[in-house]
């Protein structure tokens, strides 16, 4: 037991770091006009690729724009972008993912190979081929994220719905007759809601990555609003040597960002099976 | 054993095969519209459009479009013709297979021959500090976006050695030498992205064992715990492990796509990027095709290993 208390001390202290940094990028990044010491497209070429100081956190870039400024800018379009992905995702793989469990039979068992081949997708593939069928913008990137996250989340939302649909009480509700859309809506859900709600915070880390990956490659949001993985593309094409600033800043703020939102999103995934088993239950005995 | 073999072969043909619709649909079926792609950065009116959609067979119908593509994929010509340089898609991919297959390859086998040992010192100190160091680390490692750590690690050697990627790749039978050395450092940070993945599980599941009754009877025989853990917990642990290689091999594809294009690689991943920036699509679905299939006939060799260790799945008595 003993080793069981230092764990969830640990575990408190890793998740109180990480939702703190969440909160701190997510709402700097929002506020994003109120906060930016600078207009992120302003140009001063008299002050090209200045080292971080005071009047410049993270310094300037090579057209002498503060990198600071573009960073939270940044991080609002892409947060923005990978929250409304998660979102769509999230809404579509919940709904077809519990009803694959609640009708279960052959239904069932279409949803499960479908979701299974569209596994065979690697993430970044899918939303590559997405991507190219549509001009740039940031509703083809979040669209294309969103498609490569359906499967995932469909996957997480069957086998949650799957460990309710056959408790007594759903059994009885059933038995008086009420309509599977009512069961499943306030039966279903609020029992293997949080887990996925869980889940969605991992998978908005992973979209958050991807809307930075698809557009450092080029295949993300058109100029001339910065996001991270533009801001990444264009410092590190250019003057990686000269200014690292520039490319590294940005990238330690998303990946803070990515890294902090998959721990919260294991933390409670863990949490609730560990409410479930009704002990405590080694750290890693969830498997991908 | 064939008839095993048999099944799974018979599984995986199909599922290529319905692969091959998705990357169709995807590409046609979606509202977005080829040709309004292709010329979205050139001034262009109506007409223009019509006839790049001629060209390109678009007005034709989805089925018959479909099964061109297919034929074209089964003759020589693998997908057609590339719109940006007119070469064959085949050709293309033909030269860029192998670093693929390789880099990829070479990531596996490092990731694997890391992460047992890390497994196996986590599981034996469990609760330890070595083990809440390699438990951590590896938790962090598996989150943080392959693109920074890229740069990060560029950055690192430039400053570091002066070292900047190398504009010519060098092939593993005429530059041995030259080619490692170009492959180092991408399989290093592919593996950096991979393994933490197979140490979570792997580690998991020794653990699992370690605790088990017959380990435990096995130590009251008086046998010694490295025995335990070659005999009992590492033949054991073996399906899981091959489980996970199969599971996250997207992961590993994603993240060679990036380290292609970040290390100048001249594999799939940098040409269907490159063929997506051009709108050259094409080449975009033929190597997204190639990139599911390399993926399906791992998970193949996986199933086909888990038949070789594990009697019961051979049997069909458990699936794996």
């Amino acid at each position: 037991m003993n080793q069981c208390s230092r764990e969830s001390r640990h575990a408190a202290l890793g998740l109180i770091a990480s939702v703190t940094i969440v909160v701190l990028i997510v709402s700097g990044a929002l506020a994003a006009d109120l906060l930016a010491p600078y207009d992120p497209l302003e140009q001063d070429v008299g002050r090209r690729l200045v080292a971080p100081r005071a009047e410049h956190l993270f310094g300037t870039d090579g057209f002498g724009r503060d990198v600071f400024s573009r960073t939270l800018h940044g991080g609002r379009v892409s947060i923005i972008v990978a929250l409304s992905s998660v979102f769509a995702a999230g809404a579509a793989g919940t709904a077809i993912g519990t009803a694959s469990a609640y009708a279960g039979g052959r239904f069932d068992i279409v949803i499960q190979r479908a979701v299974d081949l569209l596994l065979a997708f690697p993430f970044l593939v899918m939303a590559l081929l997405v991507v190219v069928v549509f001009s740039p913008s940031a509703a083809a990137v979040a669209g294309a994220i969103a498609i490569s996250l359906v499967p995932l989340v469909t996957r997480v939302a069957r086998s949650a719905a799957l460990s309710v649909v056959n408790e007594e009480y759903v059994l009885v509700v059933r038995s008086t007759g009420a309509g599977a859309g009512y069961i499943v809506i306030r039966h279903i859900l609020p029992a293997a809601g949080p887990p996925i709600v869980a889940y969605l915070a991992t998978c908005l880390g992973a979209a958050i990555g991807a809307e930075a990956t698809l557009s450092f490659l080029g295949l993300g949001l058109p100029p001339p609003y910065p996001s991270w993985g533009r801001m990444l593309q264009e410092g590190s094409r250019a003057y990686f040597d000269a200014a690292p600033w520039v490319t590294l800043l940005p990238g330690i703020v998303l990946s803070l960002t990515v890294v902090s939102l998959t721990a919260i999103g294991d933390r409670f995934g863990r949490r609730r099976m560990r409410a479930a088993a009704g002990q405590c239950v080694a750290q890693t005995d969830e498997r991908p | 054993m064939s008839r095993y073999i048999a099944r799974r072969i018979a599984l995986t043909i199909p599922t290529a095969i319905i692969s091959s619709m998705v990357v169709f649909a995807v590409m046609r079926v979606l509202p977005g519209d080829v040709a309004l792609a292709i010329l979205a950065d050139t001034p262009h009116t109506v007409e223009m459009r019509e006839i790049l959609r001629e060209e390109l067979g678009l007005n034709e119908p989805l089925l018959v479009q479909y099964l061109r593509w297919m034929g074209s994929i089964v003759s020589d010509e693998l997908g057609g013709r590339s719109l940006e340089t007119g070469e064959r898609v085949r050709s293309i991919i033909a030269g860029q297979i192998s670093v693929t297959a390789l880099l990829t390859a070479y990531a596996v086998l490092v990731s694997v021959a890391v992460s047992v040992p890390a497994s196996v010192l986590a599981a034996l100190r469990r609760g330890r500090w070595i083990d809440e160091v390699i438990q951590t680390s590896s938790r962090i490692a598996l989150s943080v976006p392959t693109l920074f750590a890229a740069l990060l690690l560029v950055w690192l050697l430039l400053r570091l050695f002066g070292w900047s990627a190398p504009i010519i790749y060098s092939g593993l039978v005429e530059h041995p030498r030259e080619h490692l050395e170009i492959m180092l450092w991408p399989v290093v940070l592919l593996t950096l992205t991979y393994a933490p993945h197979i140490v979570r599980v792997t580690r998991a599941r020794l653990v699992d064992v370690l605790d088990s009754d017959y380990a435990q009877s096995a130590r009251a025989r008086g046998i010694s715990e490295a025995r335990v853990v070659v005999t009992h917990a590492l033949p054991n642990a073996f399906i899981t492990l091959a489980t996970v290689v199969g599971l996250q091999l997207g992961v590993l594809i994603s993240g060679a796509i990036v380290v292609e294009v970040i290390f100048g690689l001249p594999g799939i991943g940098r040409g269907i990027v490159r063929a997506a920036l051009a709108r050259d699509y094409p080449v975009v679905q033929s190597s997204a095709m190639v990139l599911v299939v390399l993926v399906l006939l791992v998970n193949f060799a996986i199933d086909i290993a888990y038949a070789v260790t594990d009697p019961r799945v051979r049997y069909g008595r458990r699936t794996p």
